[in-house]
C-alpha cells in the first residue's frame, strides 16, 4: 500500500499546479477529496474525448470528487466536519479569500489543532506581487531562467512545458509533507506557502551562484553548456543528432580512444578546464569525429565505452520507449460513463506498492453524497445536495460560460 | 525551529539530481552527511567556476550539509556505515544500479539493522528495466525524456532547458517520494526502497504534452514563445523597444485585455470572441494586439495588465530577477559561506511554514571537513583518526592538485 495510505486531503485548487500536486498524494495512496465549484474553476484548454477534458481526467484521476460551494453556509460546516479528520488542506488561493470566506486559518486551527494549510500560487502569501495573475511562461520570464532558452543568434523562447507551475508542485507537496513530519511530534499544524515563481527560480540555482561569484550573465548557447564541453547535440554522418554529455576527464578519454580521434586528448585538453577555455576548437573536432560515422555506428562506440548519450526523442518517441513503458509509465483512467483515457502514471517507484496502471476519474461532484454520508447522516446529505445533482441534468447553480457548462455534468447515481 | 529537526539523512548523492534533493531536506531542518568517496570526491569540486578552490556547484548544491570522507571499498568503514544507518532515518544515491550492493550494502541488510529506513536511490534510467546501470547525464536525458522536443523556435531545432531541468526535476520528485516515506516510517516503523528514474521524472515534467499525444495521436509542435492551446500568447512590441509577454487563456481575459488597449470591438467580432476561434486565427489576433502594445510603453502597459489581472511579464536576465523586490521580500536569494571566509549568494528555501524558522543565510563546508566529529559518534576517536588522518591528508593534496587545474 501505499505510504500516504493513512493520510487525508481535502483539494481546493483550481488549477494545474494545485491539481497536481493533490494527484501526487492521490496517486502515493492518500485519500483525496476534491471539493469543486465549477464556477470557481480556472479555465481549462487542451483535448477533450466525449466532452471530458483529457486534463480534467489525467490530474484528477483517483480523486472523490465533491461540489462545495464555502458560501452556502450548511455546505460550510460540511467543509469544516471534514477538516476535523483532515491532515492537510491545499488550494490555491490568497489566505485572506478563505478568511473572507469564513474558512482562514484561525477557524481551521480552531476545529483541528494540526491541520496544515497549503497554499500554492503564483507569487506566494507575501511580497509586493503577491495576488498577481500569472501563466507558467510569465514566471519562466520573471525567474530570469527563460533568458537563458535559446538558440545561437535567437532571442530566448519559453520551455514548452509546466516547469515552474510542476516546481511549485513538488514544494507544495514536499512543504506539505514536512509540515506533517513535524505536527506528528508538536502536535500543531501550519501554513504551507509557496510561490512558484520561488520554486522556478531555484531551477536557476546554478547561474545565480555563477553570477555572484564570478560575474557570469547567461548567454544563449543552444544546446552547449558553460561549465562542460563536450556537452549538446552533435550530428552525425548520416544526420542523425546524438544529445552527449562528456563530463568527467576519464570519460573524455575513453571518449577520444572509443571514436579514434587522438586529437581530441591533444596538449591539456584531457583537461576539462581547458577544454572549456578551447571550447570552439574542441566543439570543432567533436564535430568531426561523429562525422566519420552513422548514427548507430555512432551509439554503439559510446556504449561499448559507457559513454552516456542520448537520442532525441519527441512525445510520441518516448511514449513508444521500451524503458518507460517496462517501468509502467503510461496508466488508462476510465470515467463512469465509460470513456477511458491515458496518462502518464507515477514516477514514484516505491516498495511496498504496485505501480499503479488503471485509474478511475469521478465527474466532478458525483462523490458529493456518498462522501458527505460519511460526516453527516446520509438524509442530511441528500437534502443538501438535492438541489444541485439531478439526474442525467446539468447542474443549475453555477454562473458559467458556455464552454464550461459543457464540461459540467454531475451526474448523480443513487 | 524547523520542520525537519532531528531527521538524519546519509547523502551518497553527487553531480546535482541528488544534491538538489538533499539540499531541500537540508534547508527543512534535516541534518545531511555528504559522503564523499577520497581522494577526489564529487566530480563538481572540479568544474568553474570557483573562488578559493570553493566551486559555484558544490557551494550551492551541498549547501546546509556536514561533508565527510569514506571508502566504502574498506569493509572496516562500512561496519561503520552500518553504524550510522542504525541512527539514521533516510539514505540517498545516485550511482549506477548496483553500486552500494558491491560493498555489502544492500536492501535486506539495510531494513535488518533499521527496519524505518528509507533509502532512495536515483538514476538515468532507474533500477530495472532493459536500460538499467546506463550513465546518464541532465543534457542526454533532456534529449531522451522529450523535454529538448518541446522547446524551440516555430520550426526550430530542438533546444535544452538552459538549466539542468532533468536533473533538477528528478531531485524534486526523489525529495516528493523520500518526504512520503518519511512520514509513513515515522508514523509506522517500517521504511521503503525507492527507485526513481530521471526518464520517468521527464517524461511526468512533460505530462500535459504526452497526455496530448497519448489521446490525440499528434505531437504538439514547438511554438517558440506561443502556447498551442491559447492566443494572444506571445511577447508584444512596445513604444520603448522592449516586448512584453501577454498572456491570455480564456475570454474573459481576452475581454480585459481589449479594455487596456482600448479595441472593445474586438471583444465581441465573432472572429476573437472565442479561445478557440483566436487559436484558429492566430496571426490575426497577434496582429491586431501588436498594434495596440506599440502605442504603451513598456512599464505601464504592464502595470495595467496587471491591474486587470492579465498575466504579463518582460523577460528579465538572472541578474535582474535575483535584484527584484518580490525576490528579496522572500528572501529567495541568501548569503552563503564558509568557514574559510569564502563568501557568495545562492537561492535560498521556498518552503515557508508559519511558525517554522525561514532560512536566511546557508553555510557550505569543504570535502571531509566533518569527518572525525562526524564519525567519532560511531567508533572511537583513536580509531577514527587512525583511519581517517591518512585519508584526509591525501584527499586535501589531491584536491588541491586537480582543482589548481581550475584557475
Amino acid at each position: 500500500m501505499g505510504p500516504l495510505k493513512d493520510i487525508t486531503v481535502l483539494d481546493l485548487t483550481t488549477g494545474f499546479a494545485g491539481e497536481y500536486t493533490a494527484m501526487m498524494m492521490s496517486d502515493l495512496g492518500a485519500e483525496v477529496i476534491r471539493l469543486e465549484n465549477p464556477a470557481e474553476k480556472a479555465y481549462e484548454a487542451g483535448p477533450s474525448v466525449n466532452g471530458h477534458f483529457v486534463s480534467d481526467l489525467t490530474l484528477n484521476r483517483g480523486k472523490k470528487r465533491v461540489f462545495m460551494d464555502l458560501k452556502q453556509p450548511e455546505m460550510k460546516k460540511l467543509f469544516f466536519s471534514m477538516i476535523k479528520t483532515a491532515d492537510a488542506v491545499i488550494a490555491d488561493c490568497l489566505l485572506k479569500d478563505l478568511e473572507e470566506a469564513g474558512c482562514g486559518f484561525e477557524v481551521l486551527k480552531e476545529i483541528n489543532s494540526r491541520i496544515i494549510l497549503t497554499l500554492l500560487t503564483p507569487f506566494g502569501q507575501t511580497g509586493p506581487l503577491s495576488g498577481r495573475a500569472a501563466d507558467e511562461t510569465t514566471l519562466q520570464a520573471m525567474s530570469g531562467v527563460m533568458s537563458m532558452v535559446g538558440d545561437f543568434g535567437g532571442e530566448p523562447v519559453r520551455i514548452g512545458t509546466e516547469t515552474a507551475e510542476s516546481a511549485g508542485a513538488c514544494y507544495a507537496f514536499i512543504g506539505t509533507m514536512a509540515a506533517i513530519y513535524s505536527t506528528m511530534s508538536t502536535g500543531e499544524g501550519s501554513i504551507v506557502d509557496i510561490a512558484e515563481l520561488d520554486a522556478m527560480l531555484t531551477t536557476g540555482e546554478a547561474p545565480v551562484i555563477r553570477y555572484d561569484m564570478a560575474g557570469m550573465i547567461p548567454v544563449l548557447n543552444g544546446n552547449r553548456h558553460v561549465s562542460t564541453v563536450p556537452l549538446g547535440d552533435f550530428a552525425c554522418r548520416d544526420g542523425g543528432q546524438l544529445a552527449i554529455s562528456v563530463t568527467t576527464d576519464d570519460q573524455y578519454a575513453r571518449f577520444a580512444d572509443v571514436l579514434e580521434a587522438p586529437e581530441l586528448l591533444d596538449g591539456d585538453l584531457r583537461f576539462g578546464a581547458e577544454r572549456v577555455r578551447q571550447r570552439e576548437r574542441t566543439e570543432d573536432m567533436v564535430n568531426k569525429a561523429f562525422a566519420k560515422y552513422d548514427s548507430k555506428e555512432v551509439m554503439s562506440r559510446l556504449e561499448s565505452a559507457n559513454i552516456p548519450f542520448g537520442v532525441i526523442n519527441d512525445a510520441a518517441a518516448i511514449a513508444a520507449d521500451e524503458q518507460i513503458l517496462a517501468h509502467n509509465m503510461i496508466a488508462t483512467v476510465k470515467c463512469s460513463d465509460g470513456t477511458t483515457v491515458k496518462a502518464v502514471a507515477s514516477p514514484m517507484k516505491i516498495s511496498g506498492m504496485e505501480d499503479k496502471t488503471e485509474f478511475s476519474v469521478s465527474g466532478i461532484g458525483s462523490d458529493s453524497i456518498a462522501v458527505a454520508s460519511n460526516y453527516i447522516p446520509r438524509e442530511e446529505a441528500e437534502a443538501l445536495y438535492a438541489g444541485i445533482l439531478s439526474s442525467g441534468k446539468e447542474t443549475e447553480v453555477c454562473k458559467m460560460s458556455g464552454a464550461m457548462q459543457k464540461r459540467c455534468h454531475m451526474k448523480y447515481r443513487k | 525551529m524547523k520542520p525537519l529537526d532531528g531527521m538524519k539523512v546519509l547523502d551518497f548523492t553527487q553531480f546535482t539530481s541528488g544534491p538538489v534533493c538533499s539540499y531541500i531536506l537540508a534547508d527543512l531542518g534535516a541534518e545531511v552527511v555528504k559522503i564523499e568517496n577520497p581522494p577526489y570526491g564529487d566530480n563538481n569540486h572540479y568544474t568553474a567556476p570557483s573562488l578559493n578552490k570553493n566551486t559555484s556547484y558544490i557551494t550551492s548544491l551541498n549547501h546546509n550539509k556536514k561533508c565527510i570522507l569514506m571508502n566504502m571499498k574498506d569493509p572496516r568503514q562500512v561496519e561503520i556505515f552500518f553504524r550510522m544507518v542504525k541512527a539514521s532515518d533516510i539514505i540517498l544515491d545516485n550511482f549506477k544500479a548496483g553500486t552500494l550492493e558491491k560493498f555489502g550494502v544492500t536492501w535486506e541488510k539495510l531494513q535488518e539493522i533499521n527496519p524505518a529506513i528509507v533509502w532512495t536511490s536515483i538514476s538515468g534510467y532507474g533500477q530495472t528495466g532493459p536500460w538499467a546501470k546506463r550513465t546518464a547525464y541532465d543534457a542526454t536525458i533532456q534529449a531522451v525524456g522529450g523535454l529538448m522536443s518541446v522547446t524551440g523556435e516555430k520550426g526550430g531545432r530542438p533546444l535544452k532547458a538552459g538549466v539542468s531541468m532533468a536533473d533538477i526535476n528528478s531531485g524534486f520528485l526523489a525529495c516528493c517520494a523520500t518526504m512520503a516515506a518519511a512520514v509513513d516510517a515515522k508514523k509506522n516503523g517500517k521504511g521503503r526502497r525507492i527507485d526513481l528514474a530521471m526518464t520517468d521524472s521527464v517524461f511526468t515534467l512533460i505530462q500535459q504534452e504526452v497526455n496530448h499525444y497519448l489521446n490525440t495521436g499528434k505531437v504538439i509542435p514547438r511554438m517558440g514563445r506561443e502556447h498551442a492551446y491559447y492566443a494572444p500568447y506571445n511577447s508584444f512590441p512596445t513604444k520603448d523597444g522592449k516586448e512584453l509577454l501577454i498572456c491570455v487563456r480564456n475570454d474573459d481575459e481576452f475581454e480585459s485585455l481589449c479594455r487596456v488597449l482600448g479595441k472593445m470591438e474586438a471583444a465581441s467580432d465573432p472572429v476573437f470572441v472565442s479561445n478557440e476561434s483566436r487559436v484558429r486565427h492566430r496571426e490575426e489576433v497577434n496582429a491586431l494586439v501588436a498594434a495596440e502594445t506599440l502605442r504603451f510603453e513598456s512599464e505601464e502597459l504592464e502595470k495595467q495588465l496587471a491591474e486587470a489581472d492579465i498575466p504579463c511579464a518582460l523577460i528579465k536576465t538572472i541578474p535582474e530577477a535575483m535584484a527584484s523586490e518580490q525576490i528579496a521580500a522572500r528572501n529567495m536569494v541568501v548569503p552563503v559561506s564558509y568557514d574559510d571566509g569564502t563568501a557568495t549568494k545562492i537561492v535560498g528555501s521556498p518552503i515557508k511554514i508559519s511558525g517554522m524558522e525561514e532560512m536566511k543565510k546557508a553555510k557550505s563546508h569543504w570535502m571531509g571537513q566533518d569527518t572525525i566529529e562526524y564519525l567519532s559518534r560511531f567508533e572511537d576517536l583513536a580509531v577514527i583518526h587512525e583511519i581517517y588522518d591518512p585519508i584526509l591528508a591525501d584527499s586535501k593534496e589531491k584536491w588541491a592538485a586537480k582543482a589548481a587545474k581550475l584557475k
